[in-house]
């Protein structure tokens, strides 16, 4: 078991923020945990870490349990820019990582250049954008080789460039064994890098494989969505019906076939559109939201 | 104006305001408990005024009594006497019955029938000249306004809790509470960078900069209200007092006595207050501009007003109304302003200098400063397997690369070159006003009081020979061998002036001392000199026997005195109600030095190291705090495989290490640089070190016994230097340990330095006032290093068990303890 997490229960204050929450890694994978604002992803992964301690459950970690810090050899965690110390240069904080690792100058060296750090790397932190800022904390959570890479936020205020070439690292990654565990309001790009999603609401964790959603989708507006959807239902035809509008899997049925069934129903076909449906309208179903 | 109730809002809501006010309540308070203790014996301290009084006019009656064939004046004196004696006795009387406000009246006819007793041609020795007139007129001003006597030893009063409450808190310490904890407020935003979300409104930049001036004025006057406030309040509700405004407040201005109402100096002294008060913080906002840490810029700015104090009391030029400087003088400047016209002008002047510093800060363009350079270079690295090592490698690393340390180091360095340069002066004017005055001396016994007593003799022989034969022996033997004895000594004494003039300019100390010497030892009385002398009555035997037995330390080790006077002040002067009289001689007797190791004594004497040593606590005793905040930084050290113990003790080893080494250095430097201007100094120079009663009165006792129970010994300037340095080196180790372990509990740095500042102030009073038996025991007692080490405070709390590495033991076990509860709280909370 890599990443066990029991019944974690934690609340500030009246508000309660998890409830209940529980997961488990069972092999190397990349999971995604995508929550709104507040929902409590930074306090999951911060309980995860023991950096902030539950009300209630439990974590382990590679079978051990994450209060003893012998767990951080095999793991990192890149967290927001705000842990840095501002009047410290870049390799200082690399440096520090190295030496109680045992990691060499070489590798500081190779793992900056990597990520394309090293031309600022001497310079002090309050000096540093927002991206250079991230590119950092980058190169600090992969410099162990961690065996779990836990990443908050990773691609926060990077340009497009920067964004793929982290993607592509977070897959190479995975490719050699790492298990990533990553927050990211950026669904599209979650997209890009896993269908294992798990998503955060009320406190609450509802685990999905996106992958079943990652098709192309008919999105068909109709004069009497009551009617075709009753149609549909009796043709044994699968559907979504969200935000007014009918999504059909292309597996399920064709254009033709669609039109011929509305057509003979006097249903009248308003719009059709074609879409590659992901893990934004999962969120959208779960979270109750009505695309514009 | 919105941005100005913006302003206030954020003050408002600031829970350091109520910092502010806790902290006006917490001195009041402690003022008013410490002086409700000691004023239980305001009877006894009243009655032994009046029996001083009393037992001068016996002296002088018995006096008048002995004159034989009195005339009319004498008969008048008497009867002044006995007037006197008659009013001694209805004040005793009213002390008895506690009527407090009959005193003034039976003082003030005391003191008519002393002024016409003086008037009369009689001397009154313990009540003359200034002390006469500001007994007078306040006695004057008392019986006007209809106000009762007041113990102003201990008072209790709303009026005089506010006083001597705000002569404290309307001074350096008020502004110093005030910058520590609204002086960040400008450099603060810009760390933070809320001041972009100012900067990114339609809000004129002027008006952002301006508004947060104004509520700086508003924040002051805040405080001056709630000393005012808290300053009447807590004896009014604690006690059943009244308020009296109308309270004389003696002020000397230029030699002349003032009396102005308590309320009237108040004003006057809230005026200079908020004048210096203003004028800092406009110095504050102005270096903030240009000082990114908000510590480092407040310490400039104490660096530049210390400076620009230093200079206005040094030289008279500078005190002037034009010089903002100058309001830092705040007794003094409180009272210039004794004419209501000079306090609005004052104002006007400080507003003026407030509004040219806004000014400049609007002016000047912000820029980066062109000193820092961007790039660093790495550090060596660290191949240590021990955790523990890497942390304080990581710590250590921290303090180098923040800056603050560096920049802190220089200012004290430069601090140290000022000072050195300021007691060089202080100790020049006093060695030449020194050798100034014996020449003035010898010059007085050469041309006057030698040919006078010469010419005497010689008409009070040219009598005797006129004289029947039969009375010519006796009164030879009587009056003649008198005043030739009194030749003898005054002879003797040219000799010796003269003898140590030329030893001065040669340098031997020997012949120079011995001259002390003779003047002590004739003011001990060994001299057969015919010269009624009082002085030994003013200074006690234990401060005379001080002074012979220091002079026959500095002989016999060969040592070169320091500078001026003859005598060794001590804590056992007699000189009474004699303010100005004890303040005189106090003055001629000041010793000042500026060889390198008397400088370093200097240093520990006068409390100096409190500078480092909360500058070094500031710095580096924030503990677990400093990583809290808006930074999260301690989220990124549990993300390292490092436990908790080891994050701390990391801290603490290498804050006690820098601390430490950095204090050492500074005191290496003080010596050096006494050292190279002047001399390194004398390892043997005598410091005087008092002894308790207890220890006096055993058998065993080895030190000198002047007067019964009081006893004293000298000791080694080196060994008292050695054992202050290693006393205050134990105080950094406990304090920071304090400061580490309180950084555990509470996430704020200020609030860990606040709370360590009381519990220190909490643990001192205590240790004094409640644990004097084993005072010895506790950490805090040592922090008053120059009183443990010169015996004073041992001998005030009768405790034998202090000696000169008597801090050792608890020091260092107090910190012993405090670290392992630091080390089972890490272990219990990750």
């Amino acid at each position: 078991m890599i990443v066990s997490v029991e019944n974690i229960y934690k609340s500030y204050g009246k508000v309660k923020t998890l409830k209940g929450v529980t997961f488990q890694i069972k092999e190397p994978q990349i999971l995604a945990l995508v929550g709104p604002n507040g929902a409590g992803k930074s306090t999951l992964l911060n309980i995860i870490t023991n950096i902030t301690s539950a009300d209630s459950g439990s974590v382990t970690i590679f079978n051990k349990s994450n209060k003893d810090t012998k767990i951080f050899r095999e793991i990192s965690y890149m967290q927001d820019n705000s842990v840095l110390y501002d009047y410290l240069t870049g390799y200082d904080h690399l440096q520090f990582i190295g030496e109680l690792h045992g990691i060499s100058k070489k590798k500081i060296k190779e793992t900056a250049e990597l990520i394309g750090v090293e031309s600022y790397l001497n310079n002090k932190v309050n000096t540093y954008s927002l991206g250079m800022k991230q590119h950092l904390l980058l190169s600090m959570a992969i410099l162990n080789e961690p065996k779990l890479l836990i990443l908050d936020e990773p691609l926060n205020g990077l340009d497009p460039t920067s964004s793929i070439k982290t993607r592509n690292l977070i897959l190479d990654l995975y490719n050699q064994g790492t298990t990533i565990l990553l927050s990211s309001h950026n669904l599209a790009e979650i997209d890009q890098v896993t269908s294992n999603v798990l998503f955060l609401k009320a406190g609450k964790l509802f685990e999905e494989d996106i992958g079943k959603y990652k098709q192309i989708t008919y999105k068909i507006k109709v004069n009497d969505s009551t009617k075709a959807c009753d149609l549909l239902k009796n043709s044994s035809i699968p559907y979504l019906f969200l935000d007014n509008s009918i999504m059909i899997n292309k597996n399920n049925a064709s254009i033709h076939e669609l039109n011929v069934l509305f057509h003979r129903n006097n249903i009248t076909l308003l719009d059709i559109e074609k879409k590659k449906h992901g893990t934004e309208d999962r969120y959208r179903e779960i979270f109750g939201l009505n695309e514009e | 104006m919105n941005i100005f109730k913006f302003e206030i809002k954020k003050i408002l809501r600031q829970k350091k305001l109520i910092w502010l006010i806790l902290s006006v309540l917490i001195w009041v308070g402690w003022l008013y408990w410490g002086n409700s203790i000691d004023n239980e014996q305001k009877a006894e301290r009243a009655r032994e005024h009046v029996d001083s009084l009393h037992e001068e006019t016996n002296h002088v009656q018995a006096n008048l009594r002995e004159i034989e064939n009195a005339d009319e004046v004498h008969s008048l004196q008497e009867q002044n006497i006995r007037d006197m004696q008659s009013a001694l006795v209805e004040w005793k009387t009213a002390i008895y019955y506690e009527e407090w406000d009959e005193i003034p009246l039976h003082e003030g006819e005391f003191l008519n029938n002393l002024q016409e007793y003086q008037n009369n041609g009689g001397e009154f020795m313990i009540l003359q000249d200034s002390e006469k007139e500001i007994a007078l007129k306040k006695n004057e001003w008392l019986v006007k306004h209809n106000l009762a006597y007041e113990d102003e030893a201990a008072p209790v009063s709303p009026h005089l809790i506010l006083i001597d409450s705000s002569t404290a808190l309307l001074s350096f310490l008020g502004i110093l509470i005030l910058s520590l904890l609204f002086g960040d407020t400008l450099a603060r935003e810009k760390e933070q960078r809320t001041w972009l979300l100012l900067r990114s409104q339609p809000i004129a930049y002027w008006k952002i900069v301006s508004s947060k001036y104004i509520s700086v004025l508003l924040l002051i006057g805040i405080y001056i209200g709630s000393v005012w406030l808290i300053g009447v309040g807590v004896p009014l509700l604690l006690g059943p007092h009244s308020l009296e405004l109308q309270y004389p407040y003696i002020l000397i201005v230029n030699e002349t006595i003032h009396i102005l109402s308590i309320s009237d100096y108040f004003i006057r002294l809230s005026v200079v207050f908020f004048c210096a008060s203003a004028f800092t913080f406009a110095i504050i906002f102005l270096v903030s501009k240009f000082v990114r840490d908000s510590f480092y810029a407040l310490l400039l700015v104490g660096f530049i007003i210390s400076l620009g104090y230093l200079l206005t009391e040094m030289n008279t030029f500078f005190q002037s109304v034009y010089n903002p400087f100058n309001y830092f003088r705040t007794a003094d400047t409180a009272g210039d302003l004794i004419h209501n016209e000079g306090m609005w002008f004052y104002l006007l002047v400080a507003l003026a200098w407030y509004a040219l510093l806004i000014s400049l800060n609007l002016l000047i363009p912000n820029k980066q400063n062109p000193f820092t350079s961007v790039e660093k270079k790495p550090f060596n690295e660290i191949t240590s397997k021990y955790i523990l090592w890497k942390m304080v490698n990581f710590e250590w690393r921290k303090i180098k690369r923040r800056g603050l340390f560096k920049q802190c180091m220089l200012l004290l360095v430069v601090f140290i070159v000022i000072g050195y340069t300021y007691q060089t002066k202080l100790a020049e004017d006093n060695e030449s006003g020194y050798i100034n005055l014996l020449e003035e001396r010898a010059h007085v016994l050469e041309n006057e009081y030698i040919p006078f007593t010469e010419e005497y003799l010689s008409s009070m022989e040219e009598m005797v020979e006129e004289m029947p034969a039969d009375m010519q022996d006796e009164y030879r033997d009587t009056m003649i061998s008198g005043e030739e004895k009194t030749l003898e000594f005054y002879n003797n004494r040219l000799q010796n002036i003269n003898r140590a003039l030329s030893a001065y300019k040669k340098e031997a100390w020997g012949p120079f001392i011995e001259y002390q010497l003779f003047e002590n030892r004739y003011v001990n009385n060994e001299f057969d000199t015919h010269i009624i002398d009082l002085t030994l009555e003013l200074l006690g035997q234990f401060t005379v026997d001080v002074s012979i037995a220091e002079k026959e330390w500095l002989i016999d080790n060969d040592i070169k005195p320091v500078f001026s006077g003859e005598f060794r002040p001590t804590i056992y002067h007699n000189f009474g109600n004699q303010i100005t009289e004890k303040n005189q001689w106090l003055e001629e007797n000041k010793k000042v030095d500026n060889s390198g190791l008397y400088i370093l004594y200097s240093y520990f004497d006068n409390y100096a190291y409190a500078i480092p040593f909360i500058l070094f606590l500031f710095l580096f005793g924030g503990g677990l705090a400093d990583e809290h905040g808006k930074r999260k930084t301690l989220h990124y050290l549990k993300t390292q495989p490092v436990k908790v113990k080891d994050i701390v003790f990391g801290k603490y080893l290498t804050s006690t290490m820098v601390s430490i080494m950095s204090s050492l250095s500074l005191f290496i430097i003080v010596i050096i640089t006494g050292g190279v201007f002047n001399r390194i100094g004398d390892w043997k120079y005598p410091i005087l070190k008092y002894d308790p009663p207890s220890m006096v009165n055993n058998v065993n006792y080895t030190g000198m016994e002047p007067e019964s129970g009081r006893g004293f010994h000298f000791i080694n300037l080196g060994e008292y230097l050695i054992a202050s340095v290693v006393i205050y080196t134990l105080l950094i180790v406990f304090f920071l340990g304090l400061c580490l372990l309180l950084s555990l509990f509470f996430k704020k740095k200020l609030n860990v330095f606040s709370i360590a500042i009381f519990i220190a102030a909490a643990g001192y009073i205590l240790s004094l006032h409640w644990f004097g038996d084993v005072s010895h025991l506790s950490p805090f007692t040592y922090l008053n290093i120059p009183k443990i080490l010169n015996g004073e405070l041992p001998t005030a709390l009768d405790n034998p068990n202090f000696h000169l590495y008597s801090g050792i033991i608890p020091l260092l076990g107090w910190s012993l303890l405090l670290l392992i509860i630091g080390y089972v709280s890490t272990r219990r909370n990750r």
